[in-house]
């Protein structure tokens, strides 16, 4: 059985009502109707703003996309017949035969992740166009197996906002399994045009500083918080080893504890946010 | 016949049945559109006769928003003719809309191009405005399922984006860099001008209608930096226009579809061109004298660049052939440059 996870942050209702309805007609030709389990992480987005059933996940406050994904995950896998759930953003709209597509990809590599592709404008990063493999996946629309939640216990929740996807992805190849998009699953993404937001650019270079922390990239790491401070994000004090101490950063975890298979060679910091040779600028 | 404003009715033509998985993917990116009130108005060539059911069926099946409404419409066009420009007009006649785009069934628009465009118009006042737009090249891949899909190989902007209105409006006359559907009219601001694809152009129709809106009409650009539109390639051969460089060898030249006579397709568009200029040279056109003055300076930059360059150190060529590049200056930039020429002068 396929549950679908939306973590919602105040989204408008014409928005999830898209959504909604791509749901419902992506759904029809399936075997069994997925559930479509909700966790609302904005004030606004009062339950009435779905025009579909859903299912209330576990209330909590706002600790960012992958920890909410993570209860609804855990929430989703705790029933013995789920076997894959779908992350998928508020702001994506599914093409009618997206579930089908990606639930046909799934079969076709037993315990990968699988990403849809986003549409009109794709992720730039390569992948095999027979195989599908990628060297990370999107976590806008992105299912997850059982097994990969249990081996690799979902997301980072440390990751506030943005990396968690890659992050996750870099853990599945490291331990062997494998990432794959499904190019004929698309989902509706906007991902051009979008104008400057100052917060989610804060979130993204946080969360690429922890990556970069996380698999032992320390120039990346530096390349991030010299990014902060020249976009104003953060404070100006740079020391030898990046940020001086002081400056209004999060803690980043002991390398003990949180330390990565860097080892295993999957992480491509060279291309910076791409995470990997792009297809085109 | 009164036009709903506030509407953009989009009008995409169907005639190959072999594209329906194309089509269905123009059509998704018009179900993506955010602007409230959305018409689309499908013509289906009667080549397209045994795929009608189907392109009928993935006009219904996408998830449109509340504010969209949809009809499809069969052409009463013999199967052998053309038509591209009967089914444009064919939906245009249909069309309710106040503003009005244009589609075709292999490419697609971006998130927010129409409320972009729209707002662009509204704000200018003008009847037409133009979009950014980008060329992508998709290539058959296979899957192993043994289905394949088209995977985009690379993009990149679709010609060079000019710096401003006046120098759009000129380069359009030269060449065109705004494929059919990175362009929206508004039909109140048209007045007496006939709105309608001439059917003696079976190939660049959409060129000649464009060439005759810019002859009478100063283009609103302010969207010309945003991508608005994706015109797509498609790396076997199987676009109409012409393809360089794609499957068939560098600048192979034109293409006449899956299993074309490239002799064939060379004369329709050698003549297809000289159609082309046929109309330029009936058309006149309205500039300002600011506009025309403009466009002198920029002429008397480029024959000082002519005149210095090989007499120039390369680095001060250079220098010069960039600041003359820099049109909306043009003039400072020849002043600039003259008195730099004058110091280097004096100098030797």
């Amino acid at each position: 059985m396929l549950v679908i996870g939306v973590v919602t942050h105040g989204n408008p209702r014409g928005q999830l009502a898209r959504l909604a309805r791509s749901l419902e007609l992506a759904g029809r030709d399936l075997d069994a109707r997925p559930r479509v389990l909700v966790r609302d992480h904005g004030a606004a987005d009062a339950p009435s703003a779905w025009p579909i059933a859903v299912e209330r996940g576990p209330p909590g406050a706002n600790v960012g996309f992958g920890a909410g994904m993570n209860a609804l995950m855990a929430w989703a896998f705790s029933a013995p017949a789920v076997e894959q759930f779908l992350c998928l953003n508020p702001d994506a709209v599914l093409h009618r035969d997206c579930l089908r597509e990606l639930l046909a990809a799934a079969a076709a590599a037993p315990g990968a992740l699988v990403e849809a592709r986003q549409f009109p404008e794709e992720h730039p990063k390569p992948y095999d166009p027979a195989t599908g493999d990628t060297p990370w996946a999107s976590g806008a629309c992105l299912l997850v197996p059982r097994r990969v939640f249990e081996d690799h216990g979902g997301f980072d929740p440390g990751f506030f906002l943005d990396c968690e996807d890659v992050d996750l992805s870099w853990r599945v190849r490291a331990g062997g399994g494998r990432v794959v998009v499904a190019p004929r699953a698309l989902v509706g993404h906007e991902v051009l045009n979008r104008p400057p937001d100052p917060t989610r650019t804060r979130h993204t270079l946080l969360s690429a500083r922890r990556l970069g922390h996380l698999w032992g990239s320390l120039r990346f790491r530096r390349w991030a918080e010299r990014e902060l401070v020249a976009r104003g994000l953060a404070a100006s004090r740079l020391g030898a080893g990046g940020l001086a101490a002081g400056a209004e950063l999060p803690p980043l975890p002991g390398r003990a504890g949180a330390a990565r298979p860097v080892a295993a060679g999957v992480a491509d910091f060279e291309h910076l946010l791409t995470f990997a040779r792009a297809r085109w600028a | 016949m009164t036009l709903v404003d506030g509407r953009v009715s989009v009008i995409v033509r169907f005639a190959d049945p072999a594209r329906l998985p194309l089509l269905d993917e123009a059509l998704f990116s018009l179900a993506l559109q955010d602007h409230p009130d959305l018409e689309v108005v499908l013509v289906l060539h009667a080549r397209a006769a045994p795929a009608l059911a189907e392109a009928r069926a993935l006009l219904e099946g996408q998830p449109w928003g509340p504010g969209a409404t949809r009809r499809a419409l069969a052409a009463d066009v013999p199967p052998a003719a053309d038509a591209r420009a009967r089914l444009l007009d064919l939906g245009l006649e249909a069309a309710t809309g106040r503003y009005v785009a244009f589609l075709d069934d292999d490419d697609v628009v971006y998130h927010g191009c129409y409320t972009a465009l729209v707002g662009a118009l509204r704000a200018s006042g003008r009847a037409i405005a133009l979009g950014g737009a980008r060329e992508a090249v998709l290539r058959p891949a296979p899957l192993p399922s043994g289905v394949g899909h088209l995977q985009v190989e690379r993009k990149r902007w679709f010609g060079r984006r000019p710096p401003d209105g006046l120098r759009a409006r000129l380069e359009l006359f030269a060449d065109n860099f705004a494929p059919i559907h990175s362009f929206l009219l508004d039909r109140a601001r048209l007045g007496d001008f006939p709105l309608a694809f001439d059917a003696g152009h079976d190939r660049l129709e959409d060129y000649a209608l464009l060439l005759r809106l810019l002859a009478r009409f100063e283009p609103d650009v302010c969207q010309l930096e945003r991508a608005c539109a994706e015109y797509r390639l498609r790396a076997d051969g199987s676009n109409t226009v012409r393809v360089p460089g794609l499957s068939r060898g560098a600048d192979a030249g034109p293409s006449a579809g899956p299993g074309g006579d490239d002799a064939l397709a060379r004369a329709a568009w050698a003549a297809a061109g000289a159609r082309i200029d046929a109309l330029r040279a009936g058309l006149t056109t309205t500039l300002t004298a600011a506009e025309l003055a403009r466009v002198a300076c920029a002429l008397r930059a480029l024959d000082d660049l002519q005149a210095e360059r090989a007499k120039l150190p390369a680095r001060l060529a250079r220098a010069l052939a960039a600041r003359v590049a820099r049109w909306p200056r043009a003039k400072d930039a020849a002043v600039a440059l003259a008195t730099r020429l004058d110091r280097w002068r004096a100098r030797r």
